[in-house]
C-alpha cells in the first residue's frame, strides 16, 4: 500500500484508502441504516413477506440501484439482466453507506482514467487493460479486497485480482484464497446449482416479462430479422441481412449492399461503444428471435410447400455461392449435387428423411443413411425437433453463410 | 505414400467431428450425421487402431444429427456427443446402444462440447440457442449458463485454468468468460474481442484480411502459450489473439483457405503449429509465424502455410492431433464419409 500513501495526493488515493479500510466493525450499522429502509430486502431479509413487498416496490418504482452511476446507458431495470441478481449482490460495505456517490465518482474516474491511472488496481494485477475492457465498470465494486462486504454473494471471487491475469498460476488462484478468506462461502463456490438455478430463474423470469411487454410478436420472421428490437440495433441480425443481400443474384443488390455496408458499420460502431453491455441487447435480441422461431413452429401456419420452397431457395443460394468454382472437387461433390437437386425441388425433406419428389419419382434417396431396428424414442424421450421438418431448415441457411 | 495414410469409411453418415482419445493412442471417435446433418439420424463411431487398420469398436446411433464430440478426461471409456436436438449424450464404450447420461437443456442444436482438461470434473457445451452451458457429468442439470446472445459455434476451456472458458459465435466475436468473476459482472464475461476489426497497427505488407463481420466457426487455445487463441470462420482467415491485450487486434494473420474454415487445432507438440480444415475441401498445416524473425514493418505476424492435404473430396469438418507417439499424427474427417489418419510430418517432407 506504499503507493497509496506516498506521492502527490489525488482523488484516487483517498478513494483507495477508503476502500482498503476494514469496515467489518461498521457493518451492523450499515445494514441497519435508516436511509435505506426501502431496500432492506437487499441486506436483511428477516421477514420474507416484507422483503418481497419491498422488492416489488423497488421493481415497480424504478428506484435506481445504488452504484449505477450512468443511468442513461442502461435500459429500465425491469428487463436488465443486472436487476434480478444485482440486489442480492449489493455490497453491504461502503456503497449504501455513503449513498453511492463515491461509487459514481469511482466509476466516472474509471472511465476518465482508463489509460491514465492504473494505480487504483492493485499492482499485482499485470493486465489491467484486459480486465477493464472486459469487465463492466460497475463491477469495480467487486475488486475491493475486504471480504465481508458481500453477504449474499453466491459467486466465486471476491479477491483483488480478477480476470484472466491469474491464469498462469491458477494453483495459487482465487478459488483457494476465496475459500480461505471466506470459509462460509467456500461451499457455495461457483458450483452450487441451487443458487445458480435461482439466479437463472430470476434472469429468465425478468427476461420473459420484458419479452411479454416488448416482444415483437406481431412481426413476421422476415421483419424480425431487421436488426432492431425495441430500438436496440443488433449487429448480428443486420449481418445476416447483409449475407442475404450479398448472395442475392439480383443486380439491384449492389446498391442495397452498399447501403447495408454503411448501416452495418454504423451499427457496429455503436455496438462497440456500448462495450460489454452489448451482451444484454444481443441476448435479448437472440431470445426474441428464438421465441419467434418457436412460435413459428408451434403455429402450423407453414405449409409443406412453403417449407419445400424455403429449402429449395436456401439450396439455390448455396449452389450460386460456389458457382464460380469449377474445380474438379466441387464439380464432383455429391453434397453440391444434392443441393442442386434440392434447389430444383427434385429432393425434399419429408419427416425425418430426404425423399425424391414427384418430379423425380418417389423413392427414398437417403434410405442407406437411416438406422433401422432401433426404437429411437427410447433413446431420447422428446425428439420434438425431429418431427417437424421445418425445424431442420436452419442448416441450409447456415451453409449459405459458410460459403460466401 | 497412400499406404502411410489410414482410412476408415462411415457409409451413409457424414462426419462432423473427430477426436483422439486422451488416454489411448489407438482409440479415436467420429461424430457424424446422415444427409449432411440436414435431416436424419446421427452415428457415433468409436474406433480402434490395430494391425488390421481402423476397426469399429462400438457404434451409437442417435435420432438426431451429431455435430461434435469430446472424450471424457476422467473416464477413459466415456465420451460426449453434441446432438441436433439440443441434447448432449454421454456414452460409455462398455455399454451398448444407450447413453449413460443425457443432458438436455439447450433449446436449439448443440454445436460443440469440450471437457475441462484441468479439473476434469466439468464440461462445456455451446448451442445455437445462444448460450454456453457448464455441466458436471454427474448431474442432469447444468451448473452455469453463460449467455452469448447468438449462435455459438464453438466453446473451449483454457488449457491452464479451469475457470476460463472461451466461445466464438455468429456475431464475429471471441468471448472469454472467467467463472471466478461474480455473475453480475456481465455473466462472467471478461473479454470480448471483435475478431474482424482491423488492427490498430499497420498490417504486414501484402495481406489484407476482410474487415467485415463474419461468423466465427471454430477456435482453439494454444497449448504452450496459454493466452493465445486462434479463430477461424467464414472470412477464410485464421487469426490469433492474445487475450491479455484484446484491443491490440490479432497477433498473427494466417490466410490461404479458399472457403470458410470449419475446424482448427493447435499442435500439442509445437507452440507455433496448427492445422485447419475448410469448406474448400483441404486440410492445411500452418505456422503462425510467432517463431519467425519480424522484419519490423508490423507487430502482426504473418502465418505461413507448411503444407496442404488434398485427399478429402468433400468439405472437411474435423481435424485433431494425436497426443501420443512421435508427434505429428493427425485425424481428419470430411463429408466424403471418410476418416483419414496421417502423419503431418510427411507434408513437411513433401511426401504427401
Amino acid at each position: 500500500m506504499a503507493d497509496n500513501t506516498c506521492g502527490p495526493s489525488n482523488a484516487f488515493k483517498g478513494l483507495a484508502r477508503h476502500v482498503d479500510q476494514d469496515r467489518t466493525r461498521q457493518q451492523d450499522r450499515v445494514v441497519a441504516s435508516p436511509h435505506h429502509v426501502a431496500q432492506a430486502f437487499r441486506t436483511a431479509p428477516h421477514d420474507p413477506a416484507v422483503a418481497n413487498s419491498q422488492f416489488a416496490a423497488f421493481q415497480g418504482g424504478n428506484a435506481p440501484l445504488p452504484g449505477f452511476g450512468v443511468p442513461d446507458m442502461y435500459p429500465p431495470p425491469a428487463f436488465m439482466p443486472h436487476s434480478a441478481p444485482y440486489p442480492r449482490m449489493q455490497p453491504v460495505g461502503p456503497a449504501p453507506n455513503v449513498g453511492g456517490d463515491w461509487v459514481n465518482d469511482f466509476q466516472r474516474n474509471l472511465h476518465l482514467n482508463e489509460t491514465a491511472s492504473p494505480s487504483l488496481h492493485r499492482p499485482s494485477v499485470p493486465h489491467n487493460s484486459a480486465m477493464r475492457r472486459g469487465i463492466h465498470p460497475s463491477m469495480g465494486a467487486t475488486y475491493y479486497p475486504t471480504p465481508p462486504m458481500h453477504q449474499h454473494m453466491p459467486s466465486t471471487m471476491m479477491g483483488p485480482a480478477g480476470g484472466i491475469a491469474q491464469q498462469n498460476g491458477y494453483l495459487h488462484s482465487m478459488p483457494n484464497e476465496a475459500i480461505n478468506m471466506q470459509p462460509h462461502h467456500g461451499a457455495v463456490d461457483m458450483i452450487d446449482p441451487l443458487i445458480q438455478q435461482q439466479l437463472d430463474d430470476e434472469f429468465t423470469a425478468a427476461m420473459d416479462e420484458w419479452m411479454r411487454e416488448n416482444g415483437t410478436s406481431e412481426t413476421t420472421p422476415a421483419e424480425a430479422s431487421v436488426g432492431v428490437v425495441d430500438g436496440v440495433p443488433t449487429v448480428q441480425s443486420t449481418y445476416s441481412e447483409y449475407n442475404v443481400t450479398h448472395s442475392a443474384t439480383n443486380p439491384n443488390a449492389q446498391a442495397a449492399l452498399a447501403m447495408e455496408d454503411a448501416k452495418l458499420k454504423q451499427l457496429h460502431a455503436e455496438h462497440a461503444e456500448m462495450g460489454p453491455l452489448g451482451i444484454d441487447e444481443a441476448m435479448l435480441a437472440h431470445q426474441s428471435q428464438l421465441e419467434q422461431e418457436a412460435s413459428d413452429q408451434s403455429h402450423p401456419a407453414k405449409t409443406q410447400p412453403q417449407v419445400d420452397t424455403e429449402l429449395a431457395r436456401a439450396a439455390q443460394q448455396l449452389v450460386d455461392s460456389v458457382s464460380d468454382n469449377d474445380s474438379e472437387k466441387f464439380r464432383n461433390s455429391s453434397f453440391l449435387q444434392m443441393m442442386r437437386r434440392i434447389a430444383a425441388e427434385e429432393v425434399t425433406v419429408r419427416g425425418n428423411e430426404l425423399v425424391e419428389t414427384s418430379r423425380a419419382g418417389s423413392t427414398d434417396v437417403g434410405s442407406s443413411s437411416h438406422a433401422t431396428g432401433h426404437d429411437f424414442s427410447t433413446i431420447s424421450p422428446s425428439p420434438a425437433s425431429r418431427q417437424v421438418s421445418g425445424s431442420r431448415i436452419y442448416p441450409y441457411s447456415l451453409l449459405t453463410n459458410l460459403i460466401q | 505414400m497412400a499406404s502411410s495414410m489410414l482410412e476408415f469409411r462411415t457409409p451413409g453418415f457424414n462426419p462432423y467431428a473427430v477426436k483422439y482419445s486422451p488416454y489411448y493412442d489407438s482409440r479415436i471417435a467420429v461424430a457424424s450425421a446422415a444427409n449432411y446433418g440436414i435431416v436424419g439420424n446421427g452415428r457415433l463411431f468409436c474406433l480402434g487402431l490395430g494391425p488390421q487398420g481402423v476397426q469399429v469398436e462400438k457404434m451409437f446411433d442417435t435420432n438426431d444429427a451429431q455435430y461434435d464430440l469430446a472424450w471424457s478426461e476422467i473416464n477413459e471409456s466415456q465420451l460426449l456427443v453434441a446432438c441436433g436436438d439440443g441434447s448432449i449424450k454421454l456414452y460409455d464404450v462398455n455399454v451398448n446402444d444407450f447413453p449413460v447420461m443425457n443432458f438436455h437443456e439447450h433449446k436449439r442444436e448443440t454445436f460443440s462440447v469440450a471437457w475441462s482438461p484441468i479439473t476434469k470434473d466439468t464440461f462445456a457445451s455451446s448451442s445455437w440457442d445462444g448460450t454456453v452451458k457448464i455441466w458436471s457429468p454427474a448431474r442432469k442439470d447444468s451448473i452455469t449458463t453463460l449467455p452469448v446472445g447468438n449462435c455459438t459455434y464453438s466453446t473451449n476451456y483454457c488449457p491452464s485454468n479451469p475457470n476460463i472458458i472461451s466461445a466464438v459465435s455468429t456475431d464475429s466475436h471471441l468471448r472469454v468468460f472467467d467463472l471466478r468473476t461474480p455473475i453480475s459482472a456481465q455473466y462472467h464475461l471478461t473479454v470480448k474481442i471483435p475478431v474482424h476489426h482491423p488492427p490498430p497497427v499497420p498490417l504486414p505488407p501484402g495481406i489484407a484480411p476482410p474487415a467485415m463481420p463474419a461468423e466465427i466457426l471454430t477456435h482453439d487455445w494454444n497449448k504452450y502459450r496459454d493466452t493465445v487463441i486462434a479463430t477461424g470462420g467464414v472470412d477464410r482467415v485464421i487469426r490469433t489473439f492474445d487475450i491479455r491485450n484484446p484491443a491490440a487486434g490479432p497477433t498473427s494473420l494466417i490466410m490461404g483457405h479458399e472457403y470458410a474454415i470449419r475446424r482448427l487445432a493447435w499442435s500439442p507438440h509445437a507452440a507455433d503449429v496448427l492445422i485447419s480444415g475448410s469448406y474448400d475441401m483441404t486440410v492445411r498445416l500452418w505456422t503462425d509465424g510467432s517463431t519467425m524473425e519480424s522484419d519490423g514493418s508490423s507487430p502482426i505476424k504473418r502465418g505461413v502455410q507448411l503444407g496442404v492435404m488434398n485427399r478429402h473430396t468433400e468439405f472437411v469438418t474435423g481435424v485433431d492431433w494425436c497426443l501420443f507417439g512421435v508427434g505429428g499424427w493427425v485425424a481428419t474427417v470430411g463429408w466424403d464419409e471418410r476418416l483419414l489418419l496421417w502423419d503431418a510430418n510427411m507434408i513437411l517432407q513433401g511426401r504427401l
